[in-house]
This record gives C-alpha cells, structure tokens and sequence, in this order.
C-alpha cells in the first residue's frame, strides 16, 4: 500500500478541481474515492463520483470553467484550495439570458480531506452573487438569480 | 504564528474589538469580503467593519483551520442578527440565520496581508425578506 505525501495531496486537490472544470470524471476518479461526498455551499449535498458526474455536466453543458488562480493549503489529511474560477457563458439557458460570450472571474474555496491516498470528502464555498455578475446589466438583471445558475 | 492569528482575528471580531481586528492587518492589508468591494489598509478596514457592526450582530460560533507556512484556510459558521435596517434591504427586525463561510488568509511579516471571506449572500436575502 502506498503511502501519500504532502505532496500527493496538494497534487490531488489541484487535480481534483482541474478534473470537475473539464468533467473528467475519469481523472476525478484517480484522486477522489468513488463514495466521496461533496457539500458545495448549502445548495447540494453530493454523494459519489456516479452522482457528481451529471450535477456538473448539467453546468458544464452551459459554462466553461477555468481556473487561472489556484493556491492549495495543506496541513496532515486536510487540504484547501483558494482560487479564482473563470466562467464563460457557452449556451443558451433556459430562464437565463441569451449566451453573447459573458465571462466573469470568481472566488472559490474547496476544503478536501483525504483517506488513505485518495479524497474522501469535499466542501465548495463560493458566492451565487459572484457568479449572477455574469448576467448583471440592467435588463438580464438576476431575475434568476435566487436559484442555482 | 498562523494559526493564533487566524484564532485572534475571529476571537476578535466576536469581541467586537475592531481595533484589535484591524491591528493585525499590515498597513496596506487587503480584505476581501464576500461580494464586497475589496478594502485596503486599516482606514477602509475599519470603516467596512464599523459598518457591518452597525447593522448585523455577527457571532462566529464555529471554525476549523488548515495552516500551510504563512497560509490560513479556515472553514467557520456565523450566527448573523440583522439588527438595524440597511438602506436597499428590508426591514430589520432581528432576523437570525446561520451562514456557513470559508477564509483564507496570508502572513507577511507576522501582518495579515490579503484576507479574504467566501459566502453566499442569497442564504441571507432569503432569510430577512
């Protein structure tokens, strides 16, 4: 059995976010345990890779996610990430506005914590208020914005 | 150094002791809170607390860290009671919620130099509509 580094694990959470950006699952997989649960914010409490795969290609069919900025804070079993993520807005959403290219950049924390070599549990914290900028001229507004984007 | 840092700020601000929240900052610390416009250097600080204190009692009632060198990441949960009317918002009448957030924070010379709060503020909206 092999035994994780430090290393490993800051390895593992950048891999970890990188995979969810470009929904392969396959690569999350290598990082995260298949009965991984995952809380982002206090809108979705996701248990297994199985469940998370379509939470995310149902955003990912919409957004294209990016991360230009990503700082990972290790400490033991524990991990977090602070980054900047870059979402663009690729198609058109029902009860949003028309997709014209509108990207904005936001603040995410995740908090992963390991068991054995692989995550076992994560945590996303970000702002919807953030992420609504991307609709927010005067007439898109945030009409929508009280419900997940 | 990291870790009581991060623990005396948040002791701190549930102290209500701005004055000691914002003299761990470096002259030219910046704060980023939520979806607020980022504030840079003890005057803005301060004021940015003078005027959440104003309007919310804010008591953090839980929090965890993970320390890396001069880098806090820190999960926590607040109790927030809107206790004076901010002007936009609705009416306040003592609305209490708990609001789960993430801080990340780094050291520089045993200063904090960027600060940074991650919540959702829609959680909030929904509770004092």
């Amino acid at each position: 059995m092999s035994v994780a580094t430090e290393t490993d694990f800051r390895d593992a959470a950048r891999t970890a976010c990188i995979a969810v950006c470009a929904g392969d699952w396959a690569r999350l997989e290598t990082v995260m345990r298949p009965d991984a649960v995952l809380q982002i914010t206090e809108d979705a409490y996701l248990s297994g890779i199985a469940t998370m795969a379509p939470y995310f290609e149902h955003y990912l069919e919409y957004y294209r996610l990016t991360l230009p900025r990503l700082d990972v804070i290790c400490d033991g079993m524990e991990a977090a990430v602070e980054a900047t993520l870059r979402l663009e807005y690729v198609k058109d959403k029902p009860g949003l506005p028309a997709s014209s290219g509108q990207v904005t950049e936001i603040p995410i924390g995740v908090f992963f914590t390991f068991a054995g070599t692989r995550i076992v549990k994560g945590r996303v914290f970000y702002s919807l208020d953030d992420w609504m900028e991307l609709f927010a001229d005067p007439v898109a507004g945030r009409t929508a914005g009280e419900e997940a984007p | 150094m990291t870790r009581e840092t991060g623990d005396l700020v948040l002791t701190a601000f549930n102290a209500r002791d701005w004055d000691n929240v914002v003299a761990r900052f470096a002259p030219d610390g910046l704060f980023y809170l939520g979806p607020c416009a980022p504030c840079q250097g003890h005057t803005a600080i301060r004021k940015l607390l003078d005027a959440f204190g104003a309007a919310y009692d804010i008591r953090i009632r839980h929090w965890s860290h993970i320390v890396d060198g001069n880098r806090l990441a820190t999960q926590a949960g607040a109790r927030i009671t809107y206790k004076r009317t901010v002007e936009g918002l609705p009416e306040a009448r003592g609305q209490t919620i708990d609001m789960p957030f993430a801080t990340f924070l780094t050291l520089t010379d045993d200063r904090v130099s960027h600060f940074r709060v991650i919540f959702s503020p829609v959680q909030w909206r929904n509770a004092i509509a």
